[in-house]
């Protein structure tokens, strides 16, 4: 239910038309921009993995080069000490120890030490020399069982800590064994034994340290084929499980590039074979790897992103304006009209909106010349129908009181005859007033006491009449012929009926209150009931059976008529008790000026025109 | 028409921070490392190869410059002091200190380093009390359990056990010590004599002025790789010597049958976690730092090239 009344709430909400041009040219603007910004990092991005890629390939490749040639070094040093110095040299001769030793000398800096070991596993001789461990047992050790397991190859084992030799330092050696077995001369007796050349790790581990710390993001590591971690940067951490990597998928492939899973992201892994191991170098570029350019990159685009939209902003706010404003002024133009103003409308703009502007300009205009017509034909309808009821007192009183005249004539009452005559020559002067309908209140009351002294007489002085009226309200205007009929009604409602002991009596009051006249004329007459006191100034087609003929509803109609909504009739009415009719008018004085533009229209058209000046 | 002008210039305004944001991001890029000073004594010696070590992995994974201050033995708090002050105005943001023996080196490091982070390494102050901890954090091994596991590793047959801890007023020592005497205690051990070491002694004179033991306990390290230099010499030769120790020579002294057995603590994950912690705290600054127990090693002879763990532990050292 709510969320209906809230759309209809949205539904109902006005947007301005610059507003809709502007959000609309907006969205579109920031959608494209967007959409470039994403593809053209998204491109450099492709093209920066495509590059990290190539040069990640090109740092294996020549890593593993490198360590090839390392491999390859330590393998003629080896051939070195086996064809040139065991098989060439008796093994107890000084020249073999000074070959021995002249070889080691030679290539200290990759190897940790040579040395050839009998049958037995008993240390022959051995560069540097240094003082054989008592518990190093070296028959157990794997170098030296793979020689004796495959005499034919140089063996080459994993990185391990040397276990030979004691060292003054108190330190211990980190090497790739290399050994073989070989044939020895000792003396006149040929025997074999098993060469031992035991490399420096840190020949290789120098050259994958040099590339980690060289890269960027990427790092490189060497296991084998097993998946068996031979060198990794972050050994250490691995070994105490602060850190993972996952090289046994890695480790099956051929060289080559490959994409992996990895801890629910993508990274992309180049393979490289050393030579003579199997050992693989693996280099690795992690999906979010993040770069010094790739982060720069991206904030320029978001900085070009923010400034195009900024400008296209500025660019789209003068395009809404150019096309809004004429129509906004149209607008402006045409709700002043609506409030009641005459601005000119405007007209300016593209061609459309002039058109438009000169189309509602004209229709204004005509509107305007028809609005004039229809208030002319109201006016004169106006007055044509207070002509009509005017119109209506005269027969019927005439007919009446000519009857009562021609009652008293035939009954030899001369003296009240000629009276009556009198009165009715008086009260047909003001009906008369030259055509007029607006009069000044004094005519209005000579016209009223006239009427009663006809009916007086009429009904043999069986109720008194009282006029109290003030002095200043007599030059003031009043539509002619209204506390006649009123007075009539209460002679034929109120006391007409009443005998002389009765005390029937109208008093006639008239007073100013501030702008308005108030003229009341009340009787103690039977009063009204309420059903007929609701209808009496509403029900049009009521006709008076008595009198005149004259309602008090066509009073009233007239006073409204000519003075406006708020004025006319009121009536108050208590049965048995008598009843009060109030004629409420505006003070107008009485002066030719006034009753001429009276005349002329209505008074609520006039008094409207006092307020607009 | 005014609300539309309103609306327009905040957007402008609104979008003119955010390239301005950026800009400052891209010049903001090389933010200098926060600075981190590691105070070790003797910071060169080769029993805190595996500790620097992993203090430099961490360092580089958590992007803190670190500064091994160069130092010579710390004897003493006012020592320690010196060294400390010295950094300060290094503009230094964060302290990982080995704590000199004594009791007053922890109101030392409250006053000096009140407003900077600090995490003591390999040990923590001594207090004089052992139920009341210290307010510091501190990452480094259970000394207790070091010296529990020794006495485990000697079993009942050491009947003449003597011991040669480090200064009394550390609080390694002390711990090792309870550990020590708590267990043979269990194992119906004798402890002959215990000797805590003193500025400018010498241990071998000391033990020789002792009653002779079988068995001598060093819970020093230091005092370990001396002890088994000289374990040839006539009043140690029948000597079976065990020890605490962090050095590769300590390892090496057991290798080459000098020293009978040796607890070691790993001082690569001491100096890891150490600065993995401090790196927290200066990434955010309401973090609490917490205290961590590290991993020890009871090393044998016989294990040494056949356990892969020793071996993967001695990669640590080189």
């Amino acid at each position: 239910m709510k969320i209906k009344e809230d759309k209809k709430r949205f539904h109902k909400e006005e947007f301005s038309i610059q507003s809709i041009i502007m959000s609309v040219l907006t969205a579109v603007t920031l959608v494209t921009i967007v959409i470039m910004g994403f593809l053209l990092y998204h491109r450099f991005r492709q093209t920066m993995d495509k590059t990290a890629v190539s040069d990640t390939e090109a740092t294996v490749e020549s890593t593993v080069e490198r360590i090839n040639l390392a491999f390859l070094d330590i393998r003629h040093i080896f051939n070195a000490a086996n064809y040139n110095v065991i098989q060439e040299f008796d093994i107890s001769s000084q020249e073999f120890s000074k070959q021995f030793s002249l070889l080691y000398e030679i290539n200290s800096d990759k190897i940790q030490s040579i040395a050839l070991y009998g049958k037995d596993g008993k240390l022959i001789a051995s560069e540097p020399v240094a003082m054989e461990k008592n518990n190093a047992d070296v028959t157990s050790q794997s170098w030296y069982c793979n020689a004796e397991s495959d005499i034919e190859n140089i063996q080459f084992s994993l990185p391990h800590t040397q276990n030979l030799f004691r060292d003054g330092s108190f330190r211990f050696y980190r090497v790739i064994s290399l050994s073989r077995s070989v044939d020895i001369n000792d003396g006149e007796r040929p025997g074999s034994g098993v060469l031992l050349v035991d490399m420096k790790c840190s020949v290789i581990e120098d050259v994958l340290r040099q590339i980690n710390d060289s890269s960027d993001g990427i790092y490189y590591y060497v296991c084998n084929r097993d998946g068996e971690m031979i060198y990794h940067p972050r050994q250490s951490e691995m070994s105490r499980g602060l850190f993972a990597e996952d090289s046994s998928p890695a480790s099956g492939y051929e060289d080559g590039v490959y994409k992996m899973s990895s801890g629910g992201t993508t990274e992309q892994v180049i393979v490289g074979s050393i030579a003579y191991t199997g050992w693989k170098l693996i280099g690795v570029i992690p999906q979010n790897r993040q770069t010094t350019s790739s982060d720069d990159l991206k904030y320029y685009i978001f900085i070009t992103i923010i400034v195009l939209l900024m400008m296209l902003l500025g660019g789209n706010r003068i395009i809404s304006k150019k096309i809004s404003k004429p129509i906004w002024a149209l607008d402006e133009s045409v709700k002043a009209y609506e409030a009641g103003g005459k601005p000119d409308i405007y007209i300016g703009g593209s061609t459309e909106i002039r058109h438009l502007g000169h189309s509602v300009q004209k229709s204004y205009e005509q509107i305007e010349e028809l609005m004039d017509e229809i208030i002319r034909q109201q006016n004169e309808r106006r007055k044509s129908e207070l002509a009509v009821l005017q119109n209506q007192i005269n027969p019927h009183f005439l007919y009446n009181t000519l009857e009562s005249i021609t009652w008293m004539v035939e009954a030899q009452k001369n003296d009240e005859a000629v009276l009556m005559i009198t009165e009715l020559a008086k009260l047909l002067r003001v009906s008369l007033s030259k055509g007029k309908t607006i009069i000044p209140i004094a005519d209005e009351l000579q016209h009223s006491r006239s009427y009663m002294n006809i009916q007086r007489a009429r009904y043999k002085d069986s109720f008194k009449t009282e006029f109290q009226i003030d002095d200043g309200i007599k030059d003031y205007c009043i539509v002619k012929l209204v506390i006649q009929p009123i007075l009539e009604n209460a002679i034929y409602y109120g006391v007409g009926h009443m005998d002389e002991d009765d005390d029937g009596k109208i008093i006639v009051r008239g007073e100013k209150k501030g702008e308005d006249i108030y003229i009341s004329i009340e009787d103690n007459g039977m009063g009204m009931p309420e059903d007929v006191l609701k209808n009496l100034l509403t029900d049009t087609n009521k006709v008076s059976k008595h009198g005149s003929g004259v309602g008090v509803i066509n009073v009233h109609s007239r006073i409204r008529l000519m003075f406006g909504e708020k004025y006319g009739l009121s009536v108050e009415s208590e049965p048995d008790e008598g009843t009060r009719v109030v004629i409420h008018i505006p003070a107008i004085p009485y002066t030719r000026e006034n009753a001429e533009q009276l005349e002329k229209q209505p008074c609520r058209q006039w008094r409207k025109e006092d307020e607009k000046k | 028409m005014r609300k539309n002008k309103i609306t327009f210039l905040v957007m402008e305004l609104l979008l003119l921070i955010l390239a301005l944001f950026f800009v400052w991001k891209i010049f903001n890029q090389n933010v200098p490392e926060k600075r981190v000073a590691v105070v070790l004594p003797e910071a060169g010696d080769n029993r805190w190869d595996a500790l620097i070590k992993g203090m430099k992995q961490s360092a580089k994974n958590n992007h803190i410059h670190l500064i091994i201050c160069n130092t010579d033995e710390m004897e003493s708090a006012e020592v320690e002091q010196e060294i400390i002050q010295e950094q300060r105005n290094n503009q230094i943001d964060a302290f990982l200190v080995w704590p000199a023996s004594g009791s007053e080196t922890e109101e030392m490091l409250k006053n000096e380093c009140a407003d900077v982070p600090v995490i003591l390494v390999v040990e923590n102050v001594y207090n004089g009390d052992e139920q009341e901890s210290s307010t510091f954090s501190e990452i480094g091994p259970d000394y207790y359990e070091m010296g529990a596991l020794l006495a485990r590793e000697l079993g009942e047959d050491a009947s003449k056990i003597g011991i040669v801890a480090g200064r009394e007023e550390s609080e390694a020592s002390t711990s090792a010590v309870r550990g020590f005497s708590d267990t043979l205690e269990q194992m119906k051990g004798e402890i002959a004599w215990c000797y805590y070491q003193e500025e400018d002694c010498n241990v071998l004179d000391e033990i020789r002025a002792r009653a002779p033991v079988d068995h001598l306990v060093v819970l020093d390290s230091r005092t370990l790789d001396r002890i088994g230099e000289q374990a040839d010499n006539d009043e140690l030769k029948d000597i079976r010597i065990f020890g605490i120790g962090y050095s590769v020579k300590s390892i090496a002294m057991l290798d080459y049958g000098k020293i009978d057995g040796l607890v070691a603590p790993d001082g690569y994950e001491i100096g890891y976690k150490s600065v993995e912690e401090m790196a927290k705290k200066l990434q955010h600054r309401f973090y609490k730092t917490k205290s961590a127990k590290t991993t020890i090693k009871m090393i044998r002879r016989d294990d040494l090239f056949q356990d892969e763990d020793i071996e993967r532990f001695l990669y640590s050292y080189e």
